[in-house]
């Protein structure tokens, strides 16, 4: 007994370290589980609904609503132009095939920013909307420039964006020119389309945008250009770096796009979604 | 004593506002200023390691929640940082090396701590650089948390309140 009383006391500092350390990779392992998820859907909806209060004094009260419905237009104008130029593309594809259906509809649902939680590689934001407001994981967040992220989880009153530059973001995205498509995610320091074939028709400059062929999001948003292609002597693969549209960092105000194209469709989806985090 | 060793507890959710309402606005390219760890390191030199490795399980703890982030990422590299603050640590300068430069140098440390192990727990990449780790996701966090400290420490007044 007095040997782990004197073992105690000489190293009770590394003691507590290893077994507060142990606690900590416990939860990073088991932060995918439900239980966990609910105990943190509720702390964060605590947490923001304070955070609600003192945001407004850091927005300004005049004119608010002229500059909601200005930007909600703003969003609206850029997703019909952003349609039009899909229209336009696959229409000089197509040309004397069969017109496409527009089965494209969306519903945009005004938000503030709340708080906003930085890191290199982690930016996460909180809204002051939520479940009451038919907002769901996995409906895309945007701009009038773009694509900021996806809903991640949401309580009652607000939700918790997965911006862009969240190394867990990941969204098949395409070439608006070439039509060659990807994964993008962000490094910790970049957004990167990673491992495109050395034969893709990628240009500096090309627009990208959201694809298709997203599991999550399924219309074209658009996301940002090629920057900079990485272009290696060796291997059959180039890295393709993203200017993205919307400056993640300085973004207030956005929409949620509640589009839910095809029911079974979209319950598979985030069926896959929910079972991926 | 033992309300002042709850004081950093119920100082966190004010500054966790100022953290997540105020500092983005201060961001550069991505990289603001960790207000928790500067609060973290402080009381960690005025009540030791022990305290501080409590302390920062409990404010990583709280911050995982708030935030978002990887429940359990905070909890780790705050507990990580109050454990190397906490070597600094010395009952006979406990009211003065929170006053002195030796104080923005254990922030600093600690920060960079704080930082890559973030990025590691985050992040974790098997290809990622060195060079990316140690400076992007380390060095440069860590330099803008010493600079807000510094300025906390000129403008703290002579008497402590804290």
């Amino acid at each position: 007994m007095r040997i782990f009383g004197n073992i105690w006391t000489q190293f009770k500092e590394y003691l507590v370290l290893i077994l507060l350390l142990l606690i900590s990779v416990f939860f990073i392992s088991h932060s995918d589980h439900r239980s966990v998820k609910n105990l943190k859907t509720t702390t964060f909806g605590a947490f923001a609904f304070v955070s609600s209060i003192f945001s407004d004094a850091f927005h300004t009260a005049g004119l608010k609503n002229e500059n909601e419905k200005l930007r909600k237009q703003n969003a609206e104008l850029m997703l019909e132009i952003n349609k039009l130029r899909e229209f336009g593309i696959e229409n000089v594809e197509l040309k004397n095939l069969l017109s496409v259906k527009d089965t494209i509809s969306y519903q945009l649902i005004p938000a503030k920013i709340i708080s906003k939680s930085f890191s290199a590689d982690q930016t996460i934001f909180t809204l002051n909307k939520g479940n009451d407001e038919g907002i769901k994981a996995g409906m895309a967040v945007i701009t009038g420039e773009g694509l900021v992220g996806i809903i991640e989880r949401s309580s009652d009153d607000f939700s918790l964006i997965r911006t862009l530059k969240h190394t867990n973001f990941r969204v098949v995205v395409k070439d608006q020119r070439s039509r060659f498509q990807g994964i993008l995610h962000w490094s910790g320091s970049q957004l990167i389309i990673s491992n495109l074939p050395k034969t893709s028709e990628i240009k500096l400059g090309d627009r990208i945008v959201t694809s298709e062929l997203s599991s999550l999001i399924g219309q074209p948003f658009p996301i940002g250009i090629v920057k900079k292609i990485i272009n290696p002597d060796e291997g059959y693969f180039n890295n393709v770096l993203i200017k993205p549209f919307v400056e993640i960092e300085k973004v207030e105000n956005v929409f949620i796009v509640a589009a839910i194209p095809h029911k079974i469709k979209n319950s598979i989806e985030l069926n896959f979604y929910n079972n991926g985090n | 004593m033992k309300i002042d060793k709850i004081l950093p507890v119920i100082y966190f959710t004010p500054l966790m506002l100022i953290q997540v309402l105020v500092v983005p606005y201060f961001e550069l390219n991505g990289i603001v200023p960790d207000l928790i760890l500067i609060l973290l390191v402080f009381y960690t030199l005025k009540y030791g390691q022990l305290y501080g490795i409590i302390l920062g399980f409990v404010l990583g703890a709280l911050t995982d929640f708030s935030t978002g982030s990887i429940l359990g990422s905070s909890m780790f590299t705050k507990t990580l940082s109050a454990f190397i603050a906490g070597y600094f640590y010395n009952e006979n300068i406990v009211g003065t090396i929170t006053k002195s430069p030796l104080f923005l140098g254990i922030i600093f440390l600690a920060s960079v701590v704080n930082a890559i192990a973030f990025s590691l727990i985050a992040n974790f990449d098997i290809s990622l650089n060195l060079f990316t780790l140690l400076f992007d996701q380390g060095i440069f966090p860590a330099l803008y948390t010493t600079i807000i400290a510094s300025i906390i420490l000129i403008f703290t007044p002579k008497r402590s309140y804290i």
